[in-house]
């Protein structure tokens, strides 16, 4: 099955899910308090007002219950993608021993709009690294849980590149 | 020719095989994915435990921040578990992938074991530049540490594997210029 090219993902405030997602999944706090909606497209246009660009390859029906660390800069307030400090993010992303998966999100080319990482429920490392996670020293930080079936792993980038392929891609997606 | 060793039919113009082992977090990575679509440098290393690689390790190091903008990965292969290659990255610093060959099946398809050191049958140390596709674009062979490249050869190697793939090495003109 091909990869679709562009993906969104949104996490909103409301009682029942949204309609139109590919990926609707209720989202907990780590002390099972309800936390919204977590939603998921695969359309190249923007799909909701809070959705924001993802890695493609994170998204799949198939995908284990994660724990999340999910950093989001308020809107007013992004940095640029080539900001120092998000470069260095972007490099201790890659120092560090791996999570299931992370991306960056982005609604814009040009401004980290934030980052997303999983971690597979019950797999120790995993979940460790969510806990010195190094978008988190950059915006405010939720820690999050979801089940089964909107998340999947993804390879760890090889490193030691760091540059987005393109403009519009998240990172660490990596292909032109 | 028939009594060469296999080692040496490893060189520029042949095509590495596309292996697959677990990296230093213990994931399975294949050797194309890991190269994507960009130049690959792949290198064998004897161990942590030689002061040889704890040098040639350095010269990686400086490398690695003009790679890390410059579309370039590295790949760096021994034989030691993926807690032993992770702890060895993790004290360099190094923010690239390693690789582990601990059954070294690998390490005998291409031929690169070192006969001379019967405790550790560790890789002898090559540091090959491929192509996307796995073709070898250079080859260094560095039991003697003079023979490996140092980095103003790894950039030439990078620059001519670039200047071919890269359709704009030469920037578009704009619109309307000849």
């Amino acid at each position: 099955m091909s990869q679709p090219s562009v993906s969104w993902v949104a996490l909103v405030q409301s009682g029942s899910p949204p309609r139109g997602a590919r990926y609707s999944l209720a989202t907990f706090t780590l002390d099972s308090r309800p936390a919204g909606w977590f939603l998921g497209w695969t359309n190249p246009g923007r799909p909701h007002p809070a959705a924001l660009r993802i890695d493609p390859r994170l998204l799949s029906e198939a995908g284990p219950a994660m724990l999340m660390s999910l950093a989001l800069p308020e809107a007013n307030a992004r940095p640029l993608i080539d900001d120092p400090a998000v470069l260095e993010a972007r490099r201790a992303s890659l120092r560090h021993r791996s999570p299931a998966a992370r991306s960056t999100l982005s609604a814009d080319p040009v401004h980290w709009a934030g980052t997303l990482t999983v971690a597979r429920r019950g797999v120790p490392l995993e979940e460790a690294a969510l806990d010195d996670d190094p978008w988190a020293r950059l915006a405010p930080t939720q820690r999050l849980a979801v089940g089964a079936g909107i998340f999947t792993a993804v390879p760890a980038p090889v490193g030691p590149s760091i540059e987005r392929y393109g403009g519009t891609h998240p990172w660490p997606y990596d292909r032109f | 020719m028939g009594n060469a060793p296999l080692r040496d039919q490893w060189r520029p113009g042949k095509r590495l095989p596309d292996f697959t082992l677990p990296d230093h977090d213990g994931n399975l990575r294949r050797l194309s994915d890991l190269s994507g679509g960009d130049p690959l440098l792949l290198h064998c290393y004897r161990g942590w435990w030689c002061p040889k690689e704890r040098q040639f390790a350095r010269r990686l190091l400086t490398l690695r921040n003009e790679a890390e903008v410059a579309y370039t990965r590295f790949v760096s292969l021994s034989v030691d578990p993926p807690d032993v290659a992770a702890a060895w990255r993790a004290g360099l610093d190094a923010r690239w992938t390693f690789l582990s060959d601990v059954d070294r099946s690998v390490l005998d398809r291409l031929g690169l074991r070192e006969t001379a050191d019967t405790v550790h049958h560790p890789y002898l140390p090559t540091c090959f530049v491929v192509h996307p596709d796995l073709t070898i674009a250079a080859r260094y062979d560095g039991y003697w540490f003079w023979g490996r490249p140092t980095a103003e050869q790894l950039r030439a190697d990078f620059r001519e594997v670039t200047r071919g793939l890269r359709p704009d090495w030469n920037p578009p003109a704009p619109d309307g210029a000849g």
